[in-house]
């Protein structure tokens, strides 16, 4: 080691470098400091979630209410700052004033023992839209997922908007999806209003030279900017990155959307890299229209990116709600071109179907027509004339059969068929024939009972009273078939069940039944009926949702929400999944069937499930209740059948 | 140096007492010597076998070190004759001859498999000197870690304005401002900024011999000869270099 200069000023030189150590990497102590904050009793602090600018997101359980929650609380460093102390108080007061599912709830707010504000909110689990968008893993959401959540935030900084507040620093890192799809703008910390509802509090933010601090784990291009210009530079409008805050408006978010959108499309924001926040003081229509025009994407899309992303505020679209209609229009214009290609490929086959199946009867009905007509010509020969009249009756009743079961009338075949089971008979006709016939009846039949169950079942689950009502028809229709709930086990439910119809219709009712149960009474047998349906119906992914049903395991649960995207998995598995879900999570169910219909828009239950629980789940949606229910209308193979009994006023919309 | 917890420490204590209480199976003394210093061994070993073994390697050494301060009979062992020197210097020794171990060890395995063409731990030793200068300067960044922690916990003892004064620090070195925006960012006058500057860097100066003082026992010449050294240390480094 070398002796210090004992020069003054060499040595002050040395003391800064030597501060520059101490500052530079973050010690613990600063987030020891912060955790000094002292939480109502009732909140057990279980680690730290996520550092913002000015706070930290930490989890906590609410010994209280029995709930997790998330608690933010200032930075030790600026506990004490007016400034950063306003902002938050001000985040706290604006989230929660945005009542809507796609704004986290704020629970609770106060003030520690040294007066430093705190507040809870929902703990969301998931990731950030910014790491799902990075996620290029296989199986990865796809751009059409990626747009449902686009719609999603869209619809949340619509709401706001309309409610006179914007955002002014929306970009994937602060949007949470959640592990069932929930989809949540977050750090409404630079928000504000732009209406006369504007408080106190709202003028004394404005007022300071604003300065929001950088994410300590943000990398250059998401850091929200000290200083004058609000916002992220990747994602900022020209109005913004030059500062110029009283232009600062809706139509600056509606910027950020279209960057958003540029990056759901491209991979990259509108703005990147360390000069991004030269390139937003800086661009250009023409930059950005040569950006748009080099997009490999929908050009329905890239409209409404260029649309978003004007360089003139004036020309862009004036807010948040005209986005999300454009993203609407858009996904409904794709909806109903999928809806029309799948039509199409059902009809097709549908009449394959009907054709396999007729030709199918008719070589069963030939089969016995032949062995009847061959006795019919012995009998003929043995005797002759007399005899004639009834071989042309029986072989007419044989093709008027066959007519019949090709036109779907199947009881008016039976009869036939019956009809001409009476005249073999009566004339005499080898027994092996009338059984050949009665054969052919007997199958008919059954295909009749399978229908006619198979209907049943679509009214119980089809009627939009998922309560006792439902459940009483499934009680006494299986108390028909012989089922004991209380008195047998699930193995002798699942044998008297096997040949009660078509297995899977049959389990699709047992777990239909299952899951009314337990929404309406969770004591009861459901878990029983779910055994059942694994007995009748052993898919391994099928059982394992039903057994996370049972159990009600939450990491089993967010693992399969995971693990089955609704772009590879059925809806039939979907559906199954989101009524586990909604046992635990009505909300989350919500949200993950919100992602089903994107990629399964003519299903008819997927639009039914999601009609209902707009309509039950709170916040209740009337208009989107509305719309699917329309939906599942227009799907349903009775042209007669409504949702919610005749269509209101709005049927012409 | 990541996690240093001075709230387990005893006003008035040395390391040494930590170190004793450590010895005596003080599971909060033991935390405390491992997270303060755990970053300056890691980058001695780091440094004195960068061409030769994998980062498994030397986190197993690392443990090692520790694990040879607290066993019965180990370094801490013979503390009571370290004591009153330097702990740096103590520290220093138990580390290099845990390394010497390591290099031992790995001489004698690789002789036994010589003709499997092993090739894993032989490429060490670097430079001896330039690897005791690695542990010094690393040694000098603890430390100055160690003083903004103590200067945050009494700031946060004594309120708003000390509090203010750290955040000026913390602005001006963790962010490089200049004083005259650190002023308008937190609503403060510019004679008023400097002057809360200038007040803050003597407490940081109060802080570090403080924290050097808790490693070193000797009159306050030699203390102020110790801080001046670890300057030295890092003069013409900087953060990032």
């Amino acid at each position: 080691m070398t002796s210090a200069s004992e020069d003054p000023r060499e040595l002050e030189s040395r003391w800064d470098t030597g501060m520059s150590w101490a500052f530079t990497a973050r010690s613990s102590a600063d987030q020891r400091g912060e955790l000094r904050t002292v939480l109502p009793d009732r909140l057990v602090l279980e680690g730290e979630v996520a550092r913002g600018g000015i706070g930290i997101v930490l989890a906590a359980h609410d010994r209280v209410l029995g709930r997790d929650v998330a608690v933010k609380i200032l930075r030790d460093r600026y506990a004490s700052m007016a400034g950063p102390r306003r902002r938050f108080v001000t985040e706290a007061c604006i989230t929660s004033q945005l009542q809507h599912p796609g704004v986290v709830p704020i629970y609770d707010m106060g003030l520690d023992e040294r007066e430093w504000p705190w507040f809870t909110m929902k703990l969301v689990k998931g990731r950030s839209f910014a790491e799902v968008l990075a996620d290029r893993s296989p199986g990865s959401p796809t751009v059409h997922a990626h747009l449902a959540t686009f719609l999603q935030i869209c619809r949340t900084v619509a709401y706001a908007h309309a409610h006179g507040i914007i955002h002014r620093d929306l970009k994937p890192k602060n949007v949470m999806v959640g592990d069932y799809g929930e989809v949540l703008v977050m750090d409404w910390g630079l928000a504000k209003r732009t209406d006369e509802r504007r408080s106190d509090m709202d003028h004394a933010v404005e007022s300071e030279p604003v300065a929001t601090i950088p994410d300590e784990r943000a990398t250059a291009h998401d850091v929200t900017l000290e200083g004058s210009a609000l916002g992220t530079p990747a994602y900022m409008s020209p109005e913004q990155a030059r500062g110029k805050i009283d232009l600062i408006d809706a139509r600056s978010d509606v910027f950020a959307l279209g960057s958003i959108l540029l990056e759901i499309l491209s991979g990259k924001p509108m703005h990147g890299g360390g000069e991004a926040l030269a390139d937003a003081k800086n661009a250009t229509q023409e930059s950005i229209d040569v950006r748009c025009a080099g997009l490999d994407a929908d050009r329905d899309l890239v409209a409404i990116a260029r649309d978003c992303l004007a360089i003139d505020p004036d020309r862009r679209m004036p807010d948040a709600g005209h986005v999300k209609a454009r993203i609407e229009a858009h996904l409904d214009h794709l909806a109903e071109r999928a809806q029309r290609a799948e039509i199409e490929a059902a009809t097709a086959k549908a009449g394959a179907e009907a054709a396999r199946r007729s030709r199918r009867l008719v070589l069963a009905l030939v089969t016995a027509a032949f062995a009847v007509v061959t006795l019919i010509v012995s009998f003929v020969l043995w005797r002759s004339g007399e005899n004639a009249r009834m071989e042309r009756d029986i072989a007419v009743a044989l093709q008027e059969a066959e007519r019949q079961e090709a036109r779907g009338e199947f009881e008016q075949a039976i009869e036939t068929l019956l009809r001409t089971e009476g005249l073999v008979r009566a004339s005499g006709i080898d027994t092996v024939s009338v059984e050949s016939i009665h054969s052919s009846r007997s199958e008919l039949e059954a295909r009749v009972r399978d229908a006619e169950l198979v209907d049943l079942y679509d009214r119980i689950r089809s009627d939009p009273d998922p309560g006792p009502r439902r459940i009483h028809e499934y009680e006494r229709h299986f108390h028909q078939l012989g089922v004991d709930l209380r008195q047998s086990g699930s193995a002798t439910i699942a044998k008297t069940l096997e040949e009660a119809g078509p297995t899977q219709d049959v389990v699709l009712a047992i777990e239909d039944w299952a899951f009314a149960l337990a929404q309406e009474r969770p004591d009861s047998l459901w878990p029983k009926l779910l055994r059942v349906a694994d007995i009748l119906d052993s898919e391994p992914v099928h059982v394992r949702i039903r057994g996370v049903a049972t159990t009600g395991d939450r990491t089993e649960l967010a693992a399969l929400v995971h693990e089955l995207t609704p772009a590879t998995t059925a809806s039939r598995t979907c559906l199954l999944l989101a009524r586990a879900i909604e046992l635990r999570d009505a909300l989350g169910a919500r949200d993950f069937l919100e992602k089903v219909v994107v990629e399964h828009r003519s299903d008819f239950w997927v639009h039914f499930e999601l009609a209902l629980l707009y309509r039950r789940v709170e916040p209740v949606q009337p208009d989107a209740s509305e719309l699917h229910a329309r939906l599942a209308e227009a799907l349903h193979k009775r042209p007669e059948w409504r949702m919610f009994g005749a269509r209101g006023r709005r049927r012409g919309r | 140096m990541t996690d240093s917890r001075t709230s387990w420490i005893e006003p008035g204590e040395t390391c040494w007492h930590v170190v004793d209480r450590a010895r005596h199976g003080d599971d909060d003394a033991r935390g405390e010597l491992a997270s303060s210093y755990m970053a300056v061994v890691r980058a001695f070993l780091a440094k004195r076998w960068h061409s030769g073994p994998s980062s498994q390697l030397v986190d197993d050494a690392l443990q090692e070190v520790f694990v040879d301060l607290y066993k019965e009979g180990g370094a801490l062992g013979r503390f009571e004759s370290a004591k009153g020197t330097s702990f740096r210097a103590f520290l220093f020794g138990v580390t290099k001859n845990v390394a010497l171990r390591h290099e031992e060890r790995a001489k004698r395995e690789r002789s036994r498999r010589v003709d499997q063409g092993s090739r894993g731990f032989d490429a060490w030793p670097s430079d001896d000197t330039a690897v005791s200068r690695v542990f010094d300067r690393e040694w000098a960044v603890a430390l100055m870690q160690r003083a903004r922690t103590r200067l945050e916990t009494l700031a946060a003892e004594k309120g708003d304005a000390a509090l203010l004064r750290v955040e000026i620090l913390r602005q001006r070195f963790e962010e490089g401002r200049p004083i005259r925006d650190i002023a308008q960012q937190l609503d403060l006058d510019a004679s008023k900024a400097h002057h809360e500057y200038a007040k803050a860097r003597e407490e940081f100066k109060t802080s570090l011999r403080a924290e050097i003082a808790f490693h070193v026992s000797g009159t306050k010449e030699q203390l102020d000869h110790e801080c001046r050294l670890l300057l030295d240390l890092l003069a013409g480094h900087q953060p990032g270099t």
